[in-house]
């Protein structure tokens, strides 16, 4: 997916998981967008084209309605004037650096030719060293700062705080917010490759500078020093000026020539001019071009197949709905049978939480021994074979969480705790739902105690990795709860990913 | 004070049980004294410990929302008879891995011998040991199993259930299953649902005797009753005169704190009745003017002194009062502040009231309100003195003229006294407090005023109001002081009290011997 379709499924994705009211984006306009995009793109389509396609026709929808979302993407895209600007900026800041040292005589042991090339080698060395610092990817403070300068957006926001406003504002938060993270290698070479740039546009607009004032002025080289003789001095501008002699084939003078423009005597400086240039064409500007061809290169692989996180419940919903499979929830109740009303409410909630989904409810497990533990085990290990299955094991809070039952249920579940059982947490099977309803309805007024239970499940759970969401199925607040798996969804996600950091 | 003598019987029950020891045969010879086991039993968290505490009244073993907390089976003197009868409760581990239980069970066909065998089970399979523990004294030690279920469980989500059922099958003693965790005190429509519900799942097992509601933390004493009752016929034939004397001795120990209870609520609105405070003497002048009606700053000022002085006095009698009866019924925990708040909450409903007297407890409520208020920006210092002197002032402001206290003018002065309508009130929230004591279960904690259940006030409400006669030809004597009004005052409570656990656990009250089972 390129860039600017990456942008906008991002977008996209933005409004309709920040929007989690549907104040914005209703159920009715978020089926309208995957209807029409499948109808556009047509059956043989990839995914991303189908993701793309319906991201520009969420966009084109909702800025009709609100327009602060189209202004946002807009502004968020990379300005490429920005660049343009830099390297710009970078040459006069070049041309300037000479004239700052003012004068018409070049002190050979101090030029600013010297603190260019140093400085370039420094960020040479820095460049080599980074990946091992940082680690590959990160970028850097100056880099940052760019991206930061070429991305930032209007901010157009009213200080109304109704439903609207406030959805808007989650939105518009969320967005850049989202890019970022999606964008960040893209940007991260892009960055690099306006700040190699700008380094070679400065490097010319030093010599510019120099050979410029020359046409007008004569300038006179001369040395002078407390310390070094005209040996030292010799040697230290043979090794400083060799790429330039390298290059244009003059000899650095030698000692005797050295000694004899000892300030106060000069001669002209037109021959260290040409060393000059030399050296800093040698070290700064050619490998800066080609540190910026590299990175153009990596820019523009990166620019066109930007990577968008599909392994994200929301992408593989939507993707899911439109090969006509739903995304497979699996609700494993556990010695729990539902009554109408909570299994009607658990249905909301799973519809809301994962959007069209099919969901299947398990006869409850029964609470029992390892015989019919590994029965469940067997039907939860089919289950979980051909991926892409959503499992979420239910208990009821009016139990008592054991660990020779609950426990026992947990591990069968996640694959007896062996390899299968890492693969199925790194699908994120290990949300946990604990319907409160029977609790309420016994113990509502009672807070200390239900916080007790609350307590003893999750200590439960935690043990087995995994992340309680407690709702009551009763009488459910599908936002809470669609926020509440969504938290819990990422806690997870976040855990495992961090254990996988961990093992590398 | 009246209650005194039924509160030394029911010392005497506290005294009995203040050491666990095991029971023995009743050292004090007796013509056939016996001894009868109880032993509780359950799944692992059901609630074994709470009840105990709640039975006995003292903070035994350890309570807490986990599994396997109670790790040993032990022994508590629950009652004991003039001639050494001794009704003892076991409170055992829960059991935990039931079905493996079961299962092993079901290949030894000797339990007892196995139990001792398995040393090992103890390191390695602390849920299993448990278990066998809770086994092995039932089979040891009970005359009858109480066995106690989550009923905010489906007994279909009990999957413990039936091998538990079978465990106790192989003990072969009789059980009697409680429904416990029931939560707080509902209309008998649900309790007898949850029973009916339980009592269809338990159907096919035979030595399962009976199903009661009985939760550990919202019973009440009455239910002791039916408990008794129900236990009665499964008791070994032997032991059946020994447990109807312990169950009579236990009926005595309840009414006795009955009756001590009903003293303590009677004690402050008897002297509430007859309180009264002279106000100042005033100039003929302003006698007259005020025979007119017209205002007198004085005269308001020197009337809510008088309000204060006398709502300070009934606010720490109510206070005592509470904290005696949260005492009688072996409960922990202070009278809370908002006890009081109970008493300007109660008055508006006590009666169906004519013009005047809507009018006047209109402003009770509204001035209870800024009495509120103001305890609370005192930061409750004030104790909830503000709620009550708020009521009144608010009944002086809400009716312009003085109708939560009255003024009687005497030959020489005047004085201030209780209204009528706000001792009926009085009655009421008295009422509902005791309700709310006497189903407060020691397993619960130290005691907390919290939400009546909803359909205890319209049956609270409508039992005053049906006795409102009563109650005013007590009030109408008033004037003979705080002794009478007690007695009189106390068994008009009785009634009403009994009256009210009749009406919210039909039969139980009723002596066995009377009972049609």
């Amino acid at each position: 997916m390129d860039e600017s379709a990456a942008l906008e499924t991002t977008a996209a994705r933005a409004v309709e998981t920040a929007d989690r009211d549907r104040v914005l984006w209703s159920d009715s306009d978020r089926e309208w967008a995957s209807r029409a995009a499948a109808a556009i793109v047509g059956e043989r389509a990839s995914a991303d084209e189908f993701l793309s396609r319906r991201a520009q026709l969420v966009l084109e929808r909702i800025g009709t309605r609100q327009p602060a979302v189209t202004r946002t993407v807009r502004g968020i895209r990379w300005r490429p004037w920005v660049g343009v600007v830099t390297v710009v900026a970078a040459f006069l800041f070049g041309l300037l650096i000479d004239r700052i040292g003012g004068g018409s005589s070049i002190n050979l042991l101090a030029p600013p030719v010297f603190a260019l090339v140093a400085w370039n080698l420094l960020v040479y060395v820095w460049l080599l060293v980074r990946p091992l610092v940082l680690g590959r990817g990160a970028a850097g403070p100056v880099r940052s700062l760019l991206i930061r300068v070429a991305s930032v957006r209007a901010s157009g926001d009213s200080n109304r705080a109704d439903a609207s406003t406030a959805a808007r504002r989650t939105v518009l938060a969320a967005l850049p917010r989202d890019w970022a993270r999606v964008a960040a290698p893209l940007y991260t070479a892009r960055a690099a490759r306006v700040l190699h740039l700008a380094a070679a546009a400065t490097a010319l607009g030093v010599i510019t500078g120099l050979y410029l004032r020359g046409l007008a002025f004569e300038y006179r080289a001369s040395w002078e020093s407390t310390f070094l003789g005209a040996e030292q001095v010799q040697a230290l501008l043979a090794v400083t000026f060799a790429p330039g002699s390298w290059i244009t084939g003059i000899m650095v003078p030698d000692v005797a020539a050295i000694e004899a423009i000892r300030a106060p005597a000069s001669e002209n400086a037109a021959i260290w001019m040409h060393l000059m240039a030399g050296t800093v064409a040698v070290v700064v500007i050619i490998p800066r071009v080609v540190l910026t061809l590299v990175a153009g290169v990596v820019e523009r692989r990166r620019a066109r197949k930007v990577a968008l996180p599909l392994d994200e419940p929301y992408y593989r919903r939507l993707v899911a709905a439109w090969v006509g499979e739903p995304a497979r929830v699996r609700v494993i109740p556990y010695s729990y049978t539902l009554t109408p009303a909570v299994r009607a409410g658990l249905e909301a909630v799973l519809a809301r939480a994962f959007g069209n989904v099919a969901p299947t409810i398990d006869a409850p497990v029964a609470w029992g021994d390892d015989v019919e533990q590994s029965q469940v085990t067997d039907a939860a290990g089919r289950g979980f074979a051909d991926g892409g299955e959503i499992r979420l094991p239910l208990f009821s809070l009016t139990a008592t969480p054991e660990e020779d039952a609950h426990g026992v249920f947990l591990t069968a579940l996640s694959g007896g705790g062996g390899a299968a059982g890492r693969g199925a947490a790194a699908s994120g099977t290990s949300v946990a739902l604990v319907d409160e309803s029977g609790f309420l309805a016994r113990w509502g007024d009672d807070a200390k105690r239900r916080d007790e239970r609350r307590a003893a499940w999750r200590e439960l759970l935690e043990a087995h990795s995994s992340v309680p969401v407690f709702v009551d199925l009763a009488a459910p607040d599908l936002v809470a709860a669609e926020a509440e798996l969504a938290a819990a969804a990422s806690a997870h996600d976040a855990g495992v990913a961090n254990e996988g950091r961990g093992r590398a | 004070m009246s209650g005194d003598a039924a509160s030394d019987r029911v010392d005497r029950g506290l005294g009995l049980d203040t050491a666990a020891s095991p029971p023995t045969r009743p050292a004090i010879p007796g013509l056939d004294a016996g001894a009868v086991s109880l032993s509780l039993i359950s799944h692992t968290n059901a609630g074994k410990t709470t009840l105990a505490r709640t039975l006995l009244g003292r903070d035994v073993g350890e309570v807490r929302d986990a599994p396997h907390v109670t790790a040993e089976a032990t022994p508590f003197p629950l009652v004991q008879t003039s001639v050494g009868d001794l009704l003892t409760l076991w409170d055992t581990p829960g059991f935990g891995d039931s079905v493996r239980l079961a299962r092993r069970l079901r290949q030894n066909r000797n339990p007892i011998g196995w139990f001792t065998s398995q040393v090992w089970d103890r390191y390695q399979d602390r849920a299993l040991w448990l278990s066998q523990l809770a086994v092995r004294n039932v089979a040891e030690q009970a005359d009858v199993v109480l066995y106690l279920v989550n009923s905010a469980e489906a007994p279909a989500d009990a999957g413990y259930l039936a091998p538990e059922l079978e465990v106790l099958e192989h003990v072969g003693k009789p059980v009697l299953v409680l429904l416990n965790q029931t939560g707080p005190p509902r209309d008998r429509a649900a309790e007898e649902a949850d029973a009916a519900r339980w009592r269809a799942a338990l159907g096919p097992s035979t030595n399962v005797r009976d199903v009661l509601a009985f939760d550990a933390f919202a019973r009440c004493w009455v239910q002791e009753f039916t408990l008794f009752a129900a236990i009665e016929p499964l008791v070994p034939d032997a032991s059946a005169p020994a447990f109807a004397r312990l169950s009579a001795a236990w009926r005595e120990l309840r009414m006795g704190e009955f009756d001590a209870s009903m003293a303590a609520l009677a004690g402050p609105i008897a002297r509430a009745a007859a309180d009264r405070v002279a106000l100042p003497a005033e100039p003929i002048t302003n006698r007259v003017t005020g025979s007119l009606g017209l205002p007198n700053a004085a005269r308001a000022k020197a009337r809510a002194e008088a309000t204060d002085e006398m709502a300070a006095r009934l606010q720490a009698d109510l206070r005592a009062g509470m904290e005696r009866l949260i005492a009688i019924h072996r409960l922990e925990g202070r009278a809370a502040d908002e006890v009081l708040e109970r008493v300007a909450d109660g008055v508006h409903l006590d009666a169906p009231l004519d013009g005047t007297r809507t009018a006047a407890l209109g402003g009770v409520v509204s001035g209870a309100l800024t009495g509120l208020g103001a305890d609370l920006m005192a930061g409750g210092l004030t104790f909830g003195a503000g709620m009550v002197a708020g009521a009144i002032i608010g009944a002086l402001g809400g009716a312009g003229i003085a109708q939560g206290v009255n003024v009687v003018r005497g030959r020489t002065e005047s004085s201030l006294r209780w209204e009528e309508a706000f001792l009926d009130g009085l009655v009421t929230s008295a009422l509902l407090r005791y309700l709310a004591v006497a189903h407060y279960g020691r397993g619960r904690g130290a005691w907390r005023e919290g939400e009546y259940p909803s359909h205890w006030r319209p049956i609270v409400v409508d039992a005053v109001v049906a006795s409102q006669e009563k109650l005013a030809a007590i009030w109408a004597r008033r004037g003979d002081g705080s002794e009478l009004i007690q007695r009189s005052l106390e068994g008009l409570l009785r009634e009403l009290a009994l009256g009210l656990l009749d009406e919210l656990y039909p039969g139980a009250l009723q002596p066995a011997a009377v009972r049609a089972r």
